[in-house]
């Protein structure tokens, strides 16, 4: 009972995450819309649609009515780039387009005294907010006259300080005196009040929490902006990361798939024959496949890791234990779809048992070679990166695990951005090889 | 010869014992004074359709037969390109068999049957899945083959006019047990060879026999449906 109590609360909090980001759903929609409404908008004044599509009154729910919109897809793609710059201040584009970012410069603020006897007195503070890579020292103030005296203090974009302004006036709260306004404002503690460049809090203890203005801007530790990423991957590619160009570590990840898929297919591929053709052999590795099917490679890493460490080796097995399952029941598959009558007729033409396997039922299994071929790409792909992720010496997944330790996220979205790159290629790839060498495909 | 029957009555499975695909129960298939045992070259098989490989050229479809044989190429190519000729696919040889329409299909699937010179050709319902006017012509090539050839064909078919046109001999079959019902000698085979098969159709006796048959099959379909009704 304590379980499903503490799962519904993890649900709840689930719920209200997603509530919060709500407003920005809905906006990111409406900008979809408008940018349609502006686009048909344009392409009625651009170019009126002669094509036979044009003339069809039905498109609501006629499939080929529907095709991808190239526009769209570039607006989306740009879109994605325009919204990233803008949230990260990126120089790539003009301010205007930027979101409100830290506030960044000098400001100041007064605070009021007021002692036992009734008495008080203001002081100036000044603050400098200056980027927070860049060292900066408090402005120098004169004292100025009366109990308070003005202080000065110099903060980091993004952050916030405590600062016993109090400490250097003539009466403290060791004389019972207090703060009791900034700005002329009254203020208790645990009460805030509006500066000119950001909010001054007072803690519970009397002490003043300065906090400068931090836009709605990402900071570039959470996420930096695009240029950042760009210039991090240059430099990755000439200089390297962990002793390792990017080169080299793109480069062993795909080593890596690469092997492991092409053993897996070798073994897998006749195993699904045999399994395909003959009973014994489907009864003897009907239930082993069936069961380490579903067991995610990713499950395996523990014991690969146990059995053949964390080099090579274990990689490599772990990514033929992945595409084996697939690659056998591809070939399975597409040995046991092979019409009948093609086989019959291959017979009654004169065929050896051995010429229908090589001029029949292999060339009719290839188009659903290929499909296991290609989810087992992925797979694998996907498989690498996380093995990588858990423990290796050079690869993609291992750049962005460490990267991440130390924080650096430029190398994590570059990392991430270049995975998704190569696992794309790499199914483009795969699409175009099958559209080559088996143009049959889907037509028997 | 043509087959005919209501659907059920064993006319696929005869033509598959005959192929060798299913060995019968009872008694034996005999060729040229040999017992059949499994499939082999010299009965060709042409199906309804599908049966084509469409991983190979319309040429090496053709060929298939003589490759497996192992015919030196100079001669299979003079084979496949008389054929091709013959049925009329000469401009398509190079092209894939999914690119033909079904009646050019079922052209290849006659010229691949005919390139092993079998003894006896077993059509299955070829042209069962083509519309009318492609099936008219279809049934002429057919006939002009078996003229030119001389070779035995026999046709299972479900169309009445199909069986009448083609066969020579035409046998009726009949369901539970599947059984031979009626076996006719029919002059139309003869009569269409070149000629327009619209203008046998109209001969008195095609429509008589034609008639005769439909109430054959008519009244063994309606002695199943009681069968099962008072079952």
């Amino acid at each position: 009972m304590e379980l499903f109590r503490d799962l519904g609360g993890e649900l709840l909090a689930v719920l209200t995450t997603l509530l919060t980001a709500a407003p920005y759903i809905i906006g990111y929609v409406l900008l979809i819309l408008l940018t349609m409404i502006i686009w048909s908008f344009i392409k009625r004044m651009l170019t009126p649609k002669h094509d036979y599509s044009s003339l069809k009154t039905v498109t609501f729910g006629d499939e080929s009515a529907v095709t991808s919109n190239s526009v769209a897809s570039v607006v989306s793609i740009v879109l994605i780039f325009v919204l990233w710059g803008a949230f990260t201040g990126s120089k790539l584009l003009p301010g205007f387009m930027h979101a409100p970012g830290p506030f960044v410069g000098e400001g100041s603020f007064t605070y009021t005294i007021t002692t036992p006897s009734g008495e008080t007195d203001d002081a100036t503070v000044s603050v400098l907010v200056h980027p927070a890579t860049v060292e900066t020292a408090a402005p120098e103030v004169e004292p100025g006259d009366g109990i308070a005296k003005n202080d000065s203090t110099a903060i980091g974009s993004y952050r916030s300080q405590l600062l016993r302004v109090d400490r250097n006036d003539e009466m403290g709260r060791g004389e019972e005196t207090f703060i009791t306004a900034v700005n002329d404002e009254p203020i208790a503690p645990g009460g805030e009040v509006q500066v000119s460049f950001g909010t001054v809090a007072m803690s519970d203890k009397g002490t003043l929490n300065i906090m400068p203005a931090t836009g709605i801007q990402m900071e570039p530790i959470w996420l930096p902006a695009p240029e950042a990423v760009w210039t991090r991957l240059t430099e990755i590619a000439t200089v390297g990361y962990r002793n390792s160009t990017l080169a080299e570590h793109l480069g062993y990840s795909l080593f890596r798939v690469i092997v492991g898929f092409i053993l897996g297919a070798l073994v897998g591929i006749p195993l699904g024959y045999a399994m395909g053709l003959s009973n014994w052999f489907r009864g003897w590795f009907d239930p082993i496949v069936e069961f380490m099917r579903p067991v995610p490679p990713l499950a395996l890493i523990p014991l690969v890791i146990i059995w053949a460490g964390i080099g090579e080796v274990g990689k490599i097995i772990l990514l033929f234990l992945a595409a084996l399952w697939i690659m056998a029941i591809a070939a399975r598959s597409g040995v046991s779809g092979v019409r009948i009558s093609k086989v019959h007729a291959a017979y009654s033409l004169g065929a050896s048992k051995w010429q229908i396997m090589r001029h029949v039922i292999i060339p009719n299994s290839l188009p659903e070679i290929f499909t296991g071929a290609r989810v087992a790409m992925g797979v694998c792909w996907g498989t690498v990166v996380a093995a990588e992720l858990v423990a290796a010496e050079k690869g993609a997944g291992m750049m962005i695990m460490v990267a991440s330790k130390f924080q650096s996220t430029d190398i994590v979205l570059m990392g991430i951005i270049l995975i998704g790159i190569i696992g794309f290629t790499i199914d483009m790839l795969m699409r175009w090889a099958e559209r080559i060498l088996v143009p049959w495909k889907g037509k028997g | 010869m043509s087959v005919l029957g209501p659907s059920g009555c064993g006319k696929t499975t005869l033509l598959n014992i005959v192929a060798g695909f299913l060995a019968p129960t009872a008694g034996n298939i005999v060729l040229n004074g040999k017992k059949v045992h499994g499939p082999g070259p010299e009965r060709g098989m042409v199906f309804q359709q599908g049966a084509l490989f469409e991983w190979m050229s319309v040429r090496e479809n053709v060929g298939f037969g003589p490759s497996m044989k192992g015919m030196p190429k100079g001669e299979k190519s003079k084979i496949v390109d008389h054929l091709l000729d013959v049925v009329g696919l000469q401009d398509f040889k190079e092209k894939a068999v999914y690119e033909l329409s079904g009646g050019m299909q079922q052209r290849v699937a006659l010229a691949r049957c005919l390139a092993n010179d079998p003894d006896v050709i077993l059509m299955d319902e070829p042209l069962g899945a083509l519309d009318a006017l492609t099936r008219e012509k279809m049934q002429g090539l057919v006939l002009k083959l078996w003229k030119e050839t001389g070779k035995t064909i026999i046709l299972i078919t479900h169309s009445v006019e199909e069986a009448l046109l083609l066969g020579e001999r035409l046998i009726v079959m009949a369901p539970r047990p599947g059984r031979i019902h009626t076996e006719y000698r029919l002059p139309f085979a003869e009569m269409g060879v070149g000629q327009d098969l619209r203008e046998v159709k109209k001969h008195p006796k095609f429509g008589e026999t034609r008639e005769e048959i439909l109430g054959m099959i008519w009244d063994m379909e309606e002695e199943i449906m009681g069968r099962q009704e008072s079952a």
